[in-house]
């Protein structure tokens, strides 16, 4: 009887804490109802592609809004960026909603994507070795699938890259956390005591399992050892879907990171590693950046160099990596958007083809001056105010410690957003300045609706720029003690 | 009597070939097999650290990671298959359609 009592105590107890995993378990549910609608509309109608991206859409924003309530009573940092990603969820559906004539293999476009959703949230969720290890994998493996969406030569060869380098770097990581857990004997992050068995076994074979496993973490916010993948994906796969790339798993994997600092920096040398990286990251990313002719691939060196910031944010302090994070967010959905309508109205992505257009498409064109002077950091945007956080925390952080690490990293991330203006620029150069010998591009209709959108998104960068009060209030909400 | 060192090296003995399989072979599925032939050696030495835990966590890690595995080869192989349609080759080399 006793233990009948204590039973049902302990599963109410379950159950109790489970409500935190609602989000989740709405996007999973909304991803078997399409899988079905799926099925029965399949090539029935020809408006099923509009109602399976609809479906998941009223899902996503359910799971949204069940976030809110489990963040108000949670509020720390993993239900926050849960938040920003499943906010980041729905505004890629409703861009891929804009284009459902053109959606090829909708059903299967949105359910993978929803597998990414869930890989993403449960990273940024988790202690535990093993869910890190499913959701990574459930994040890289939906994103293989993904690549492969332009249905082309070049995205069959970028998807392959990507599995393959992928896999490799999963299986490295894989290993580092079974050496973890040999040495500690479990899987809970949060019950490791690195330090503790250094005395036992010495502290070489420790820093090899916590590297290894690092070469895996890194490799998915695509930081520079770990990067060559990157550009190949980001030319050929749809644009969406690089949005949703650059953007998704990276601050998954960058919660993560915060997760379990306390944890994998005790060592000086992995932060060291980490910061070599930021470095490294910074000025590989924004000089291959200066050289490249397509656009999708110039930001995807971009977004390369912001890892680096992002990581310059890791170790300032959370609140300048949250509103980074955030502002990164709208930007890159925003940039992206822009480059898939000019690829839509006129078939091209080579930056030398915009020649003329800032008079052809003037609105296209100040969106896109707006948003690329955003992601080079300079006013009135977000983007300035977001490399203001970041360095002033870097700063302060020097002026506490005196390690000259923190130094280089603030001269390095000051340098850098002067070599990013460069290429930054060259889209607004080519579009309105450069003289152009009236070249005939065939245009097509593109939509209005994805135009107002993506509008919409750069006035927030601007209105963050001038109220910034809002945004950081809702990041001082967040409890960052633990 | 099997002791933690036999498992030990046989592990890093797998991962090892695994890695030279990735590095030296040219053909998408070999480079598969060695990967493959990697996430098993970090199999072998979850089960054999799992001896010594009551709650051998270990051993269902690992076979999450059979499963895990096997949806990833269901993915390459697809791909696989679609970069022989393109290109008329499942060597990882010859495709240089992207470059920059």
């Amino acid at each position: 009887m006793e233990y009948a009592s204590q039973l049902n105590n302990q599963l109410q107890n379950t159950i109790a804490l489970l409500s935190g995993y609602w989000p989740e378990f709405i996007i999973v549910i909304g991803l078997v109802v399409t899988l079905i609608i799926d099925l029965i509309f399949f090539n029935k109608e020809k408006n099923s592609n509009w109602w399976i991206g609809f479906v998941n859409l009223v899902f996503l924003i359910l799971a949204f809004t069940k976030q809110v309530d489990v963040y108000s009573y949670f509020s720390n940092l993993g239900e926050f960026m849960k938040l920003v990603l499943l906010f980041a969820g729905v505004l890629f559906i409703v861009f891929s909603l804009t284009q459902t004539h053109q959606t090829k293999k909708a059903g299967e476009y949105y359910i993978i994507f929803n597998g990414l959703l869930i890989g993403a949230l449960l990273i940024a969720k988790s202690t535990n070795l093993l869910v890190i290890y499913l959701g990574i994998e459930m994040m890289s493996i939906s994103a293989y699938v993904l690549s492969a969406f332009s249905f082309n030569k070049n995205s069959a060869e970028a998807s392959l890259k990507y599995l393959l380098f992928g896999a490799v770097s999963s299986a490295f990581m894989l290993f580092g956390m079974s050496l973890l857990y040999g040495f500690t004997q479990t899987l809970n992050i949060n019950d490791f005591e690195l330090l503790h068995t250094v005395k036992v076994i010495g502290d070489l074979p420790i820093k090899l399992a916590v590297f290894m496993t690092m070469f895996g973490f890194l490799f998915k916010i695509a930081a520079t050892p770990m990067h060559i993948w990157s550009p190949d994906v980001y030319e050929a796969t749809p644009t969406f879907v690089v949005a949703a790339f650059s953007v998704i798993p990276k601050l998954a994997v960058f919660v993560l990171l915060f997760n379990i600092a306390d944890k994998f920096l005790v060592f000086p040398e992995v932060e060291l590693l980490l910061q070599f990286t930021a470095i490294l990251s910074l000025t590989i990313g924004n000089f291959a950046a200066l050289w490249q002719k397509n656009a999708k691939r110039m930001l995807a060196y971009s977004s390369i160099a912001h890892t680096g910031f992002l990581l310059i944010a890791f170790f300032a302090n959370m609140q300048s990596f949250v509103f980074y994070g955030l502002v990164y967010l709208i930007m890159n959905f925003a940039v992206f958007g822009l480059v898939k309508v000019v690829e839509q109205k006129f078939s091209i992505t080579d930056i030398e083809q915009y020649i003329g257009l800032g008079k052809k498409i003037p609105l296209i064109g100040v969106l896109f001056v707006v948003a690329l002077i955003s992601l080079t950091g300079l006013p009135p945007t977000a983007g300035f105010t977001a490399k203001i956080l970041v360095f002033s925390g870097i700063w302060e952080k020097y002026l506490t410690n005196h390690n000259p690490v923190y130094l280089s990293l603030f001269v390095f991330g000051l340098f850098n957003t002067v070599v990013s203006l460069f290429y930054y620029l060259k889209i607004p150069y080519f579009m309105f300045i450069k003289k152009s010998n009236e070249v005939i591009l065939n245009e097509h209709k593109s939509s209005t609706v994805l135009t107002y959108l993506i509008g919409s998104l750069v006035f927030v960068l601007i209105l963050c720029f001038f109220l910034p009060n809002s945004l950081m209030d809702m990041i001082y909400s967040i409890n960052f003690a633990q | 009597m099997i002791t933690l060192q036999h498992f030990l090296i046989i592990g890093i003995s797998l991962f090892s070939i695994g890695l030279t399989t990735v590095i030296i072979k040219k053909n998408a599925i070999l480079v598969l097999l060695g990967i493959e032939l990697m996430l098993n050696g970090a199999n072998v030495n979850l089960i054999g650290f799992s001896t010594n835990d009551p709650q051998i966590q270990g051993q269902i890690f690992s076979l999450f990671v059979i499963v895990v595995a096997a949806a990833e080869a269901v993915v390459a192989l697809a791909i696989v298959v679609r970069v022989y349609q393109y290109f008329n080759t499942s060597n990882v080399d010859e495709p240089k359609e992207l470059k920059g």
